[in-house]
């Protein structure tokens, strides 16, 4: 049975490719553009993994990763952050349960595949 | 002009040049996504499809880009004629549809009475318009199409662009200013994906034709319009 990817990302579009990327993978994915609707559905399909960016309305991305940590079952879920900013470190967001940061400026779809297989590990 | 009000206004100016230089990394990163893409093994409706995403999203980039470089490069020169308001909004939806139609969504244009002339510089006031429409696609919600509307009234003229979406902060403009200047991330308002610098150049265009932009809240969305004189030329024959 193939594992379950959840993709939180507000541009349709690059969703639609972070899609095809992971489901040519074989990975199944759940999709969302909106925090308060992807906590949601994180809770009623518990995806193996979550990759997302940060930049939603208010603190939604934060707000989120915080959410996640909140429930002991979601903050079990390995998060990968994709994200074009520049000064954002991994170890500042390993507290809220990031395991891999993917600068979106330069990844290569399949830093996509590699950063998720690596997490399922 | 005063010294002091040249240094604020070439500061608010490059304040809002780095801060499109930063929103652009958003369609920059999905070009270069989609480009790779495009090198992979796909079929032909899909090999389309990217390639329409590819020209659209650079539109809109290069939209936004050109905008602000107008405002910085302050083109208060720029001729202001009697133009006719219908010929520019439809013209302006004209352009946008293909971008609301790859989202699966759509923009009309409605108008209510006969318009008269107004006073404008056409590109600019396009440049505007195009910006408010750029700002519903992302704000709103797919469920309406996002209308356009013209009205007069006495002397002005009113051209609005109707979004059903989240709604605005009561304080938007100050909060986008706020959050530019900060060079902030994250957008402040309670709407996603964009920071609003795209809103701000266009009021700044705007003003260039010392023209009136603002913003009504509605329960279910928002409406941003300028309002803008209506020509005396005709009544002067």
């Amino acid at each position: 049975m193939s594992k379950s990817i959840f993709v939180l990302e507000s541009d349709q579009w690059l969703g639609d490719h972070y899609q095809r990327t992971l489901e040519g993978s074989g990975y199944d994915v759940l999709r969302s553009d909106n925090p308060y609707e992807a906590m949601d559905m994180i809770d009623d399909h518990s995806p193996s993994a979550i990759v997302m960016s940060l930049l939603f309305n208010g603190a939604g991305g934060i707000g989120l990763l915080h959410e996640l940590q909140s429930y002991v079952d979601t903050a079990k879920i390995p998060v990968i952050v994709c994200s074009g900013l520049p000064t954002l470190k991994l170890e500042e967001l390993e507290p809220y349960g990031v395991k891999r940061l993917i600068d979106s400026t330069t990844m290569q779809p399949r830093d996509l595949t590699a950063a998720v297989r690596s997490v399922l590990a | 002009m005063e010294l002091e009000d040249r240094l604020l206004d070439s500061w608010d100016e490059s304040v809002l040049t780095m801060a499109a230089a930063s929103e652009l990394t958003s369609p920059l990163v999905l070009l270069r996504q989609l480009g790779l893409a495009l090198g992979d093994e796909i079929d032909d409706a899909e090999r389309r499809q990217l390639a329409q995403r590819l020209t659209l999203t650079s539109e809109r980039a290069l939209r936004l880009a050109a905008n602000v470089s107008m405002v910085a490069s302050n083109q208060s020169t720029l001729p202001l004629e009697p133009i006719n308001p219908v010929s520019v909004c439809r013209d302006v939806v004209h352009e946008l549809s293909p971008l609301f139609a790859a989202h699966g969504r759509a923009i009309t244009l409605q108008q209510r009475s006969r318009i008269p002339l107004l006073v404008a510089n056409r590109q600019l006031l396009e440049r505007v318009l195009l910006g408010f429409g750029d700002n519903a696609l992302h704000y709103g919600s797919t469920e309406r199409p996002i209308r356009m509307t013209i009205h007069s009234r006495g002397d002005r003229v009113r051209i609005g662009v109707r979004d059903y979406g989240p709604p605005v902060p009561i304080d938007l403009w100050e909060r986008l200013e706020s959050r530019v200047a900060r060079r902030a991330p994250a957008p402040l308002t309670s709407r996603p994906h964009a920071s609003g610098v795209g809103l701000l150049a266009a009021r700044r265009l705007a003003e260039l034709m010392e023209c009136t932009v603002g913003l009504i809240r509605h329960r279910d969305g928002a409406t941003f319009y300028v309002d803008l004189s209506v020509s005396k030329q005709m009544s002067l024959l």
